[in-house]
Parts: structure tokens; C-alpha cells; sequence
């Protein structure tokens, strides 16, 4: 996890640590700034030495330093630096920029236009062949070189290991300053042990900070399908679910697109089956060629990042309430997700589809922001949204039953606009906005839904089209069609 | 004006490549330009070739730190007054710069490009820049500069 050395970041390490994180780096604001607008160079960020005393004291004042290996960047170059970072509390160091300039970079601060004339940082061919003068033994060489200098400098303080040197902040001392305020700056708190018995471990003591959950049911997930992904048959299993389970289908997500790719098994998918309430995460980074069935209700993230396949979600049949006036999915639900469909009976909580990208989703209702920051894709809303809808809104678009006349002051009126479907000018959105509403019935069996297609005249009149400013009305569904992820 | 340039593959896809010399029998007749002046389009190729590097390289070796790749900028966009402004920021006299500083040890010497792909015509943009700005009736704002009854 890399975190940015400010103020507090020893905190934010501490719960990163307890997140079972394997490795911390605290990012200083020096060094490799190749890409960034200048307004971040000169204002973001503080320098590493700082967060890293912080994260270290931190760490280890909360028992958890042991677990974890913590490493700094931001501008290191020679061995001073890296047995200064070590003596601050770091294990692991980061290079980025003197390795580059090793290979041939001239600093250019143009890595982000594809055309670095030192064929550096660009995948142009030409540049590449004929004008990239980097080896391997360059940046071979350039290390010797630090290692030597650690090892001198290292020699010098009578340190003989690294591991020896990490946190030995005994070994600094504080200069007297070349101008009268500088003199004053107090440093100690950086040179100080935070008052933790030396006992406690200065350095990661395991291999791994392994995680309390252990994933059983992925795990499960993964030897029922195992056979049927790697000899791309598809298959159906039935299975229970519980809230302790979270990123569930993330590691069966992950072998399909290890054999075939992120949608290489759509046309022979794996179907599971879920009875329960699941976990966060349900269904993350789902590939292609999965889909997750759902009766019971599921937590925050339900799709996160997904890239394709199917979740459907619906209620227990047990149940009476009114499926489009009940929660069904948490908040955040399809953050960045790529591609795919997911069909929820029921309401979503806030922030649905922010950053959507390429998901056809249906929903009977959302909470506030919904399809935030949202560049491509498909949301029907079924029922009431939240405020904001739209915030940031580049791409996509959205279908939305407005029963009470509330949307006009609801959404977000800096980049999208809405139309009425039901005009006569709309026929082919009110047409596709049917077929979508028939693919979500025929999902999820949706009361409502249902109830909507048979008096589709009275409900027509109701619903907006959102879509960007930006994009026209006539291109947006051949836009559609033609990316059908 | 003709549609901005906006190619970032510029310096690979277009050589360096001077103003025309004039004949050394005609300039042995008369005390005058060695070059013929840039045309506005070849200007704003040539200036767009520039990469814009993060760390002028050409900025830093030119011994009054004149703003080179911002004016290359300005000069590729074909807007010649704004260079011109620019260009008389750091230095008096650009035109006679232009023409009589040894820019293959200086800026172009210095240039990105100058290795392997040729280094940008700095020089000649420059002479470029305020010959045409005068041509277009721009004078240098004076207005500020206190009189030092000096010369």
C-alpha cells in the first residue's frame, strides 16, 4: 500500500497494517515527478523523512511494525539516503527516477505524451528501436554503486546488517543550523523512539500478514469450478452465503481471466447460485464468463470493478415487502467497473455506478450521487433517486422513473441534461428502454418491474433519459451497440 | 489563421531544417542577410518541434535565460505579438540575438533534440519572432523604462 507522507500518515499506516497489508510505502514529494502538472510537484505531498518517522513510531507503538515491511521513495539516490531512510525506520527502498536516468532519461517531463526522445518512456516503435540507449548493466552498475556507499557509510557508524540499522535513530545527530531559525527547528521528535520499550521489533518479522478471513467460501467456489474453467464448459453450483464472506467470486474471477481472459469465457459461463446475505464486495472484479445469481440481499462494493459476466440479485421469495421501496444492495456499488450486467430487486444506497465505465446495470431505486463521475455505460433506475444525480458525468447514459416529479431538482445540472422518453422523436429509446426492462424481468422476476412493462403507456410518460451534454441524442445508442461489453 | 499544430510526434516527422543560405557571390556584392527569413508556416513547424522539455535545457545554457520553449510555443500557435512580449522579457535586443549568437554552443548545443534529431531552429525563430512583429507595427513597450539620460 503507498501511501503519501503528510501529517498523520502514521495513522493511516496503522490501519492500512491492520488491513493485513504486506508493505507499506511512504512516498516522499521529491524524485520522480515526471508526468505531474507542475501544480503537484510544487504544492502535494511533504518530504518522506517526516511521514516515515511518523509511520514508524506509529507502527511500532501499536504492536504492529513486526507485521509489516515498510518501505520509502521520493527522490533517493545514494547510499546516504538509503541508510538514512533506514535509520528513520524503513527496510525497503524505492528508486524510480536515477534508475530511468541510468537507462538514458534526460528528464524531459513529458512521460505522459508518448514521445520521450529518449525512447524512455514512450511505446512508440521508432523511438524505441533506434533512439533507447539503456542496458541492463547500467541500472546493474548504478546499484553496485549505492550498495557500496550503504555499506561504507554503514561501515563508518559500526552497523553490520541492515537489520541492525533499521530505527537505530541514535545514530543521527541534529546540526546547529546555518541561520538562527534553522538552528531553532525542533527535529527531535523525528530522532526520538516515541518512548517504546526497545524490545519491540524494528523490522517485519513475518513473511506474509496473513488476513483473519481466509476466504472459505472463494476457496470453495474455486475447487467446484476449477475443472469446469480450465476446460471451458461452464457449469452451475448452488451455494449458501453469509456476511463474513466478502470479495466473493473475486478468485474464480481471477482463474478465468488467467486461462481465457477477462471475457474469453462469456459464451460458456460458470453460474453460481448464492442463498444469503453476502458480504462486501460481492462480485469484484467479476470477468466475463461468470455470473453470480443472488436470493437475500447483499453489503457495500457489490461489483466493484467488475469487467463483465452477470450478477443478478434479488429478494428471498419469502419475503413480502415491496421490492423497489426496499434496500437491496449497500453503497458504492459498480465503482469503476468496465463492462458486464448487474440486475438488483431493490434499492441501491449511495454513490451507484460512480465511475462506471461500461456496465448495463438495473436497479429500483438508488440514494444520493448516483452514477457519479460515470464515462460509459448503461443505469436504469426503476424508482426514486437521490440528490446529485449525474455529479461529474461524462459518459453513458441513464434511464430514470421519476413517479413524483422530483428529478428536474435532483440532479446535477452541470454536465448532463434529461430528456422525456415518451415523445414521438424517442420511439427507438422507448423501444430499447422496454427491451432493457424485459431483460431485467426476465433476470429477476421483478414485481415491479413487471408491473411497469404491463402499463407501459402509463409509465412512459414518466421517465427521463440522462445523458452528458456532450454526447448527441442520436449517437448514444449506436455508440451503445457498438460497445456492447 | 491556419489550424494549430498540435503533433507531439513533431520533431521525428519533420527534420530540422534552416532558413535557405543566401549565394556567397551575391552576398560578396552586398553587406547584408546571410539567411532568407523564415515564412510564418515554415516558423511554426520548425518551433513546433520542440518538446517542451520539463527542464529547458536551451533556458538554462542561454546566458540571459531567455524563455525558449514558451515562445517556440507561442510562435508554433502563430501568435508572433505574444512571442514577441515574451521574447523582449529577458532580452533587449532578440533580433540582433538572433542572428549573431553562436547558438550551436549555446541553446540548440543544449537542445533535447540536438543528439540525434536535430536540435530546434531556436535561432532563427527568434530572428523570426521580432522581425515579423515589427513588420506587423509592434514596438516594444517603453513606457515603463525610466529615462536614464545615459546615452
Amino acid at each position: 500500500m503507498k501511501l503519501v507522507s503528510r501529517p498523520g500518515v502514521g495513522t493511516i499506516a496503522c490501519g492500512v497494517a491492520k488491513a493485513y497489508a504486506d508493505l507499506i510505502t511512504i512516498s516522499g514529494y521529491d524524485g520522480g515527478t515526471a508526468a505531474s502538472p507542475l501544480t503537484s510537484v510544487h504544492y502535494a505531498g511533504s518530504p518522506w523523512e517526516l511521514g516515515l518517522a511518523d509511520a514508524h513510531q506509529s507502527l511500532r507503538g501499536n504492536h504492529l511494525r513486526g507485521k509489516v515491511r515498510l518501505q520509502t521513495d521520493g527522490g533517493l539516490k545514494t547510499g546516504l539516503d538509503v541508510v538514512k531512510a533506514a535509520i528513520l525506520g524503513a527496510e525497503s527502498f524505492g528508486f524510480g527516477t536515477m534508475p530511468m536516468v541510468a537507462v538514458g532519461c534526460k528528464y524531459l517531463r513529458i512521460c505522459h505524451l508518448n514521445n520521450c526522445a529518449t525512447g524512455v518512456a514512450t511505446q512508440n516503435d521508432q523511438l524505441r528501436e533506434n533512439h533507447y540507449r539503456g542496458t541492463v548493466e547500467m541500472v546493474k552498475n548504478y546499484f553496485r554503486f549505492v550498495a557500496e556507499e550503504t555499506r561504507q557509510w554503514m561501515a563508518s557508524v559500526g552497523v553490520r546488517s541492515m537489520e541492525e540499522l533499521v530505527g537505530r535513530v541514535d545514530l543521527l545527530e541534529v546540526i546547529e543550523g546555518s541561520t538562527a531559525k534553522h538552528g531553532k527547528l525542533n527535529l527531535q521528535p523525528l530522532l526520538s523512539d516515541a518512548g517504546i520499550p526497545a524490545e519491540m521489533p524494528q523490522t517485519c518479522q513475518v513473511g506474509h500478514n496473513d488476513p483473519y478471513d481466509l476466504a472459505d467460501l472463494n476457496t470453495k467456489m474455486l475447487e467446484l469450478a476449477e475443472q469446469a474453467i480450465a476446460d471451458k464448459s461452464g457449469g452451475e453450483y448452488e451455494l449458501t452465503i453469509t456476511n463474513c464472506d466478502r470479495s466473493v467470486g473475486a478468485r474464480t474471477s481471477g482463474a478465468i481471466a488467467k486461462a481465457h481472459g477477462n471475457l474469453g469465457m462469456q459464451d460458456k459461463p460458470v453460474r453460481f447460485n448464492f442463498t444469503g446475505h453476502a458480504g462486501q464486495s460481492f462480485g469484484v472484479w467479476n470477468a466475463g464468463g461468470q455470473e453470480l445469481y443472488l436470493q437475500g440481499d447483499a453489503n457495500d462494493y457489490v461489483g466493484k470493478g467488475m469487467a463483465g459476466g452477470k450478477i443478478v440479485i434479488r429478494q428471498p421469495e419469502t419475503v413480502e415487502y415491496a421490492s423497489n421501496e426496499t434496500t437491496i444492495i449497500g453503497n458504492t456499488c459498480l465503482y469503476g467497473a468496465t463492462g458486464g450486467t448487474l440486475y438488483a430487486a431493490g434499492c441501491a444506497g449511495e454513490r451507484f455506478a460512480v465511475r462506471n465505465s461500461g456496465v448495463h446495470a438495473v436497479i429500483e431505486g438508488a440514494g444520493d450521487h448516483c452514477c457519479e463521475y460515470m464515462t460509459g455505460g448503461l443505469v436504469t433506475v426503476l424508482g426514486q433517486v437521490g440528490c446529485n444525480f449525474g455529479a461529474g458525468m461524462t459518459g453513458g447514459f441513464a434511464y430514470v422513473l421519476d413517479m413524483d416529479n422530483t428529478f428536474v431538482d435532483k440532479y446535477n445540472h452541470e454536465l448532463v441534461e434529461i430528456h422525456r422518453v415518451a415523445p414521438q422523436h424517442m420511439e427507438e429509446y422507448k423501444n430499447h428502454l422496454r427491451s432493457v426492462i424485459m431483460g431485467y424481468i426476465d433476470a429477476t422476476d421483478s414485481a415491479w418491474a413487471t408491473h411497469i412493462v404491463e402499463n407501459f403507456d402509463d409509465y412512459i410518460g414518466r421517465f427521463w433519459l440522462v445523458k452528458p451534454k456532450a454526447a448527441s441524442l442520436g449517437a448514444l445508442l449506436n455508440h451503445m451497440r457498438s460497445r456492447p461489453e | 489563421m491556419s489550424e494549430r499544430l498540435n503533433n507531439d510526434f513533431q520533431f521525428v516527422e519533420v527534420d530540422r531544417k534552416g532558413p535557405v543560405k543566401i549565394a556567397a557571390a551575391v552576398r560578396k556584392q552586398q553587406f547584408a542577410e546571410i539567411y532568407e527569413p523564415f515564412q510564418q508556416k515554415q516558423a511554426s513547424e520548425q518551433a513546433h518541434r520542440c518538446l517542451e522539455c520539463g527542464n529547458p535545457y536551451c533556458e538554462w545554457k542561454c546566458p540571459v535565460h531567455n524563455y525558449i520553449p514558451n515562445w517556440l510555443k507561442l510562435v508554433s500557435e502563430g501568435n508572433i505579438i505574444k512571442a514577441a512580449e515574451l521574447s523582449h522579457q529577458t532580452n533587449s535586443l532578440p533580433e540582433v540575438c538572433g542572428r549573431v549568437c553562436p547558438q550551436d554552443r549555446l541553446c540548440e548545443g543544449a537542445c533535447t533534440l540536438n543528439d540525434e534529431f536535430g536540435a530546434v531552429t531556436i535561432g532563427s525563430v527568434e530572428k523570426h519572432i521580432t522581425d515579423t512583429a515589427f513588420a506587423m507595427g509592434w514596438r516594444p513597450d517603453m513606457s515603463k523604462v525610466p529615462e536614464t539620460y545615459k546615452r
